[in-house]
């Protein structure tokens, strides 16, 4: 009997490592393909000639930008001003103000001078009501929309209804834009206009870096280790998986903090599930599906050169916050679309995309967790040869650490933001250190996410905001 | 390398070159499992390579990374002083001094500053002082080096010369010509915007018969480059709206719309009457610029009355623009039954442009029993109002 449990246990603490390898293995092809990618997109994109020519031009299609804000009195002042700063031929900015219970509202007014519109809109999509909304008695596109609190997916949804534009761009109240970002991401769309339904930005970590004028003025590294080793996730997701799954037309998430959709799009799929707290991630499943269903040839796009900065969290409580919401959101969104996976006719979207989701960024926490959980046991118990485990364990994480090192190296030699040397050298450090101890944390953050889904699944969680620099600061 | 980058091979390269590089990883690990001592265990020898290997591959990554960016940043640093030092030396030169001879011996010694430098002097300077820093080039001998490199097999370099010598007031344009036949298709888009702006009457026929089959990206770009009183342009968007193609007709619209300018055009009817959704849209919204040999009312009447809401929408814009105060009675009645949001905006807009007697039937509607036409006549008026106290302060 006892001989038997053996046996069973060291079956499985095979099985684990040979899933951690295999996840491994998986994203060092994201790395690879998207090196390779990227190597292509800087050579091929360097047209500033084009690029002025762009920006000059009617026939680029407008954009509405929309920006749901929730309690963000601290920086929301500073990210309109930058939005509206963008350059782009035609665009307006749409500011949802989420029953904010600080003084948003009340910051905006005064510093955009609004007045109370009766601007008409299409209630196209069914959302929460609407108190009032609000423009600018300057000759600026400023609209606010001041609404009950309703979450940010309902939120959306009321922008894409006040919307005037063809397209809608999807962006954080918090978050800074750079200046070209629109132009950039809205390239796909006049490259290929018939295909082209949606197009995700990389999002960067702001955190460190000196704000000026809504601008980020000069990057550097966070001064915390809890931020760092979040710009190197940030740096290996994007790099990495997002360029490869857009290669094959697979690009399953389009971060909230920025994205570009056709609204006609968003309108035919009823916009944002509000049911969900992975309302970004489920609305770009949908699309695909829609698109598949309705035998369109589209294209969603992942495009890594207009950049979005965002503050990250560097307590441990609201990254814990965070990282369950999007685990959650994950398993609510494979859940919904469960019938995607291995779903011949979805093409690589079934056979690859859902599955690989499914299989390593669904259960992956639970398996990890398992292993390690398993290795103690087995140690406990003298299962195992220690110097064997240890061993493995080694394996294990110099694949993650290979990794995090790769995509910071992908960075450097396609999109190489990073100044200094001593950027690089605390990115590298922070490689090391992600492997030892902060993933293994994250982990079980998101294996617990399936305990807190089956209680409370729809809870958002705040997000302590200290805004971007002296003049993001919540005003007195 | 760029060469590559640009070469029909690289799309092969770009899906096999990933699984070139996991495979020589595998292989990697194999062999340094051959060279570790025999272990009985063989998951305990093949993770004792992987280890290994990862170590290795880590440390030549992490050690080329660090080694090339310190030599990067000092390298970018000496360049940064050098191209300080040539600014200076060109900034002299501008104002009037004689030639400097540490001047030529930085053009020959650092080229590609020094052109840094030139393009940008160029891109500020007007009149005789660029005349002055055109004169630079011949004077260096660089113009010889940027005209070979116009027949270099990689595109980066042609791409590179493009770029320089079309900022010339004279620019060789022939040569240029000739890249239009380049293999590399970024290369014939940078020959063609040049062409474009500065192009022979010939050459700028070539481009302009290939707009169509272009990407609209492209035609997007092109547009703002040709000028409004080329020739050639207006040759051929005179035999573009004769054409019966959509496309042709199309490119030659959104030409009109790209560059707002006044364009004279004959079989305006036609056009309004098109078969082609696109080209009724387009050809109501670029209206106001366009010389037709008809009556614009007449030609407004036909788009307010086609059955699809985007065309009636664009020909009332284009009353509101054109202020055909005639329309007035009969834009108020399509108001009272406009049922697309879209639509009655432009309706509501063009009656509050027109003014008198339209301006004050739409202000009726503000206590309208259809929601839809109430709220949009309201936030026009409202609009209107905002306007002008806007321009009164």
């Amino acid at each position: 009997m006892r001989e038997m449990f053996l046996s069973m246990i060291s079956w499985y603490e095979a099985g684990v490592i040979s899933y951690l390898f295999a996840i491994s293995a998986i994203y060092m092809m994201f790395l690879l393909t998207g090196c390779v990618l990227l190597l292509h997109h800087r050579f091929l994109r360097q047209d500033p000639e084009v690029s002025r020519a762009l920006e000059f031009s009617a026939l680029l299609p407008p954009i509405s930008i929309l920006a749901p804000a929730h309690n963000e009195a601290a920086s929301v002042c500073q990210s309109v001003r930058a939005m509206l700063l963008l350059r782009y031929p035609e665009f307006e900015v749409v500011v949802i103000n989420d029953g904010s219970k600080d003084d948003t509202l009340r910051v905006l007014i005064e510093e955009f001078h609004l007045y109370k519109s009766a601007r008409f809109f299409d209630k196209r999509l069914a959302t929460g009501p609407i108190r009032a909304i609000y423009e600018s008695i300057d000759p600026i596109p400023l609209v606010v929309v001041d609404k009950q609190n309703t979450g940010k997916a309902d939120s959306l949804n009321t922008g894409i209804n006040v919307a005037r534009y063809p397209l809608v761009c999807c962006v954080d109240a918090d978050s800074i834009l750079e200046e070209d970002s629109l132009l950039r991401a809205s390239r796909p769309f006049v490259e290929d206009p018939e295909r082209v339904i949606a197009v995700g930005g990389i999002i960067r970590v702001a955190n460190g870096c000196e704000i000026s004028g809504g601008r980020v003025a000069r990057i550097d590294v966070p001064g915390t280790w809890t931020a760092r080793f979040q710009v190197v996730e940030y740096l290996r997701a994007f790099l990495g998986g997002r360029v490869a799954f857009s290669m094959y037309n697979c690009l399953l998430v389009i971060s909230g903090a920025f994205g570009i959709f056709s609204k006609a799009a968003l309108l035919a799929v009823g916009g944002y599930r509000t049911d969900t707290v992975g309302e970004d991630m489920e609305l770009v499943v949908r699309l695909h599906s829609w698109a598949r269903k309705a035998g369109k040839d589209y294209r969603i796009v992942f495009e890594p050169e207009p950049v979005c900065w965002t503050e990250v969290p560097e307590s441990l409580s609201t990254l814990h916050r965070q990282r369950s919401r999007w685990q959650r959101g994950t398993i609510q969104t494979l859940w919904a679309h469960r019938w995607l996976i291995g779903n011949p006719d979805y093409g690589l979207l079934g056979m690859v995309a859902f599955p690989y989701y499914a299989l390593f960024e669904m259960f992956g926490p639970l398996v990890e967790l398992s292993g390690y959980l398993l290795t103690l046991i087995g140690l406990a118990f003298h299962l195992f040869n220690l110097d064997i485990a240890l061993l493995f364990f080694l394996a294990s994480v110099s694949y993650g650490v290979l990794l995090s090192v790769a995509s910071v190296v992908l960075e450097e030699l396609t999109l190489r933001r990073y100044p200094n040397v001593r950027h690089l050298v605390l990115l590298l450090v922070a490689s090391v250190l992600e492997s030892l101890g902060f993933r293994q944390l994250l982990t079980i953050w998101r294996a617990q996410a399936f305990w807190h889904l089956v209680g409370n699944g729809q809870t958002w969680g705040a997000m302590d905001r200290k805004g971007f620099g002296p003049a993001g600061k919540s005003p007195a | 390398m760029t060469r590559f980058l640009y070469s029909r091979y690289w799309p092969a390269a770009q899906s096999l070159l990933p699984i070139a590089a996991l495979v020589l990883y595998a292989a990697g690990i194999m062999a340094t499992a051959q060279l570790l001592p025999a272990m009985n265990d063989r998951h305990v020898l093949y993770a004792l390579a992987c280890v290994i290997v990862q170590a290795v591959a880590l440390l030549l990554l992490a050690g080329g990374l660090l080694a090339s960016k310190f030599v990067l940043v000092h390298w970018n640093e000496r360049r940064r002083r050098r191209i300080e030092r040539i600014s200076d030396l060109f900034a002299q030169y501008s104002f009037g001094a004689e030639r400097n001879p540490e001047l030529l011996a930085a053009a020959r010694a650092h080229p590609t500053e020094f052109l840094g430098v030139w393009e940008a002097s160029l891109n500020q300077l007007k009149g005789s002082p660029r005349l002055q820093m055109e004169g630079l080039l011949t004077e260096t001998g660089l113009d010889h080096r940027l005209l070979a490199q116009l027949t270099h097999h990689d595109p980066g370099q042609v791409l590179s010369a493009i770029a320089l010598l079309r900022k010339l007031e004279q620019p060789p344009m022939d040569a240029i010509e000739k890249t239009l036949d380049h293999p590399a298709e970024a290369v014939r888009m940078a020959a063609r915007i040049a062409i474009a702006s500065r192009g022979s009457s010939q050459a700028q026929e070539r481009v302009l018969d290939q707009l169509p089959n272009l990407p609209s990206w492209q035609r997007v770009v092109l547009f703002q480059q040709i000028p409004a009183d080329s020739s050639a342009l207006q040759d051929y968007l005179e035999r573009a709206f004769q054409t019966g193609d959509e496309v042709v007709v199309l490119a030659a619209l959104e030409w009109v719309l790209s560059r707002q300018r006044f364009q004279p055009v004959s079989h305006a009817r036609r056009l309004a009457n098109s078969v082609s959704l696109e080209i009724r849209i387009k050809f109501f919204k670029a209206l106001p610029f366009l010389a037709t040999d008809e009556d614009a009312t007449s030609l407004i009447r036909l788009g307010l009355d086609d059955p699809d809401w985007r065309v009636r929408a664009m020909a009332a814009r284009t009353c509101g623009v054109l202020r055909i105060s005639a329309l007035g009675p009969e834009l108020v009645q399509r108001f009272a039954h406009a049922t697309h949001p879209v639509e009655a905006g432009h309706l509501a807009r063009t009656l509050a442009a027109l003014g008198g007697d339209s301006w004050r039937r739409l202000q009726r509607f503000t206590v309208s029993d259809d929601e839809m036409i109430r709220a949009v006549a309201t936030e026009v008026i409202e609009k209107h109002f905002a306007h002008a106290q806007e321009q009164a302060q």
